[in-house]
């Protein structure tokens, strides 16, 4: 045998015939500024939100091969050039908030998630699920967002936030020669 | 000994999934988040190193070589590689990391998918393209996928390669281990946890939970621990979610009913790997697997009951 750890207690805890639930999980990461800290450290940002044109949706479009949802875009310039844009994309079922940093010269700097809501359940989308969902994680002693923190098996792909940043990526280079 | 003071939880998009480290200690607010960084830097040194997505990496190198030609590979790799050789062995050939098919599952060549973490990019070509009934044959053979020597690594046989899950273990494994350096001298506590591989160590334990996908619903399995590496894996079939499927590649027999294997070991990698094992293999070999890596497994059905066998 290679290790000797004793799982004993957790796996006694797995096997438990426990009431099945399902939850929703709604989780704040970060704060703008929060995010502009851990991403642009000591870089002094200026907002300028900028809503695009038509013509400008169809340019980005076609350069990072995604639709423009959102024509008002939410961006803080640094004086080099650099840029931090908050942008928000769907994710499974819901919104996933998440800012990208982007160099002088285009580059990703980092990208971090500032919130998204999860749910749990192949139902979700029936409204009547959602409905009767609404209110009662208040006092189920399962919330997600308050008592269980992780989750094994909770895979979310991030394929939608990457074709967010392509996207970003586009416009980044639309609007850094009209700042 | 309890871990109390601020704590913080941040996300990113790494590995194709959402990789989240949480820590919590009585340390100012910006060292944690500094540490955070280094450890995601961790995870993403893996999958720039490992991923099959990535024109440049050490596994795209080694996918593009001929067989019996020698790739110098980073220690990292080298890690996983030996890793992935070793599990080979343990399980005869149940765990496989040829085909672009780790463990058995059921996926897409890795050609067919495009280069690059933002998806931009060219498709990755490769000098082969090897069907499953050829890796199948050489499994019966008895030879494992990689040698290795002092020169790097060098493949047995015309294979695609594509580390999958453990790759993601080995992440989170490295992550865990680079936040502790950090950290020695404090009391932390954290979490790590990308995409189902989840790693927890510090005081008090934290709740966590299991989730269990059957035909129609998923389930939440909660418990409660304090030092642990953990892996799900399952064969998917939930309404509005993509079908995931698993092979076993010595029986060919295709495990498409719900099913959900959970593994606690002391490593994400080590977990990571035998949640194969418990989904595909029968009493005997995943007893033996599990004992050797000192795990415990428990899988479940499609409606979240546990199976004893």
């Amino acid at each position: 045998m290679r290790h000797s750890t004793n799982w004993a207690p957790v796996i006694a805890g797995l096997t438990l015939v426990v009431p099945a639930a399902q939850v929703a999980r709604a989780e704040i990461y970060l704060t703008e500024a929060q995010a502009t800290a851990v991403l642009f450290p000591k870089i002094k940002l200026t907002p300028r939100f900028i809503d695009l044109s038509v013509s400008q949706c169809k340019t980005i479009e076609n350069a990072s091969d995604e639709k423009v949802r959102d024509p008002h875009v939410r961006v803080w310039w640094g004086r080099k050039g650099q840029a931090l844009f908050i942008d928000r994309v769907i994710g499974k079922h819901d919104f996933i908030t998440y800012a990208v940093a982007v160099t002088a010269d285009g580059n990703v700097k980092g990208i971090e998630i500032m919130d998204y809501r999860e749910t749990y359940g192949g139902e979700v989308r029936r409204a009547e699920w959602r409905h009767q969902f609404v209110g009662k994680t208040v006092r189920d002693p399962l919330r997600l967002d308050h008592d269980i923190k992780n989750i094994s098996g909770a895979t979310l792909s991030s394929a939608h936030v990457t074709a967010g940043v392509r996207r970003i990526l586009a416009t980044y280079d639309l609007l850094r020669h009209q700042r | 000994m309890t871990c109390s003071g601020i704590s913080v939880k941040r996300v990113r998009p790494l590995l194709g999934t959402f990789v989240e480290i949480a820590l919590q200690g009585p340390v100012d607010e910006a060292v944690l988040h500094r540490w955070m960084t280094r450890g995601f830097s961790a995870v993403s040194q893996v999958d720039q190193l490992m991923s099959v997505h990535r024109p440049d990496s050490d596994m795209t190198h080694l996918n593009q070589a001929d067989a019996g030609e020698w790739v110098r590979v980073d220690p990292l790799t080298m890690n996983v590689l030996k890793a992935a050789n070793e599990l080979w062995e343990i399980t005869r050939g149940l765990f496989d990391i040829r085909s672009g098919m780790a463990g058995g599952r059921s996926g897409g060549w890795p050609e067919q998918r495009l280069a690059g973490e933002s998806g931009i990019g060219t498709p990755i070509k490769y000098l082969h393209k090897v069907p499953i009934t050829a890796a199948l044959a050489s499994r019966c053979s008895g030879h494992p996928p990689l040698r290795f020597s002092a020169v790097g690594v060098c493949k047995s046989g015309p294979w695609i390669f594509d580390l999958g899950g453990i790759a993601k273990g080995f992440a989170v494994d490295e992550a865990v281990e680079c936040i502790q350096r950090l950290a020695s001298r404090f009391e932390i506590s954290g979490s790590v946890n990308a995409g189902g591989d989840l790693r927890l160590w510090g005081n008090p334990p934290a709740p966590a939970a299991v989730r269990i996908d059957g035909m129609k619903r998923s389930w939440i399995k909660p418990f409660c621990a304090s030092r642990f590496a953990m892996a799900t894996s399952a064969v998917r079939r939930t309404a509005g979610a993509a079908p995931v499927s698993y092979r076993n590649f010595l029986s060919g027999r295709l495990l498409k009913r719900p099913y959900t294997a959970t593994v606690i070991a002391d490593r994400c990698l080590w977990a990571d790997a035998l949640t194969k094992v418990v989904l595909l293999g029968n009493k005997e070999m995943t007893t033996r697997c599990l004992a050797f890596y000192g795990a415990q497994g428990v899988l479940y059905d499609g409606r979240a009951r546990v199976i004893n066998r």
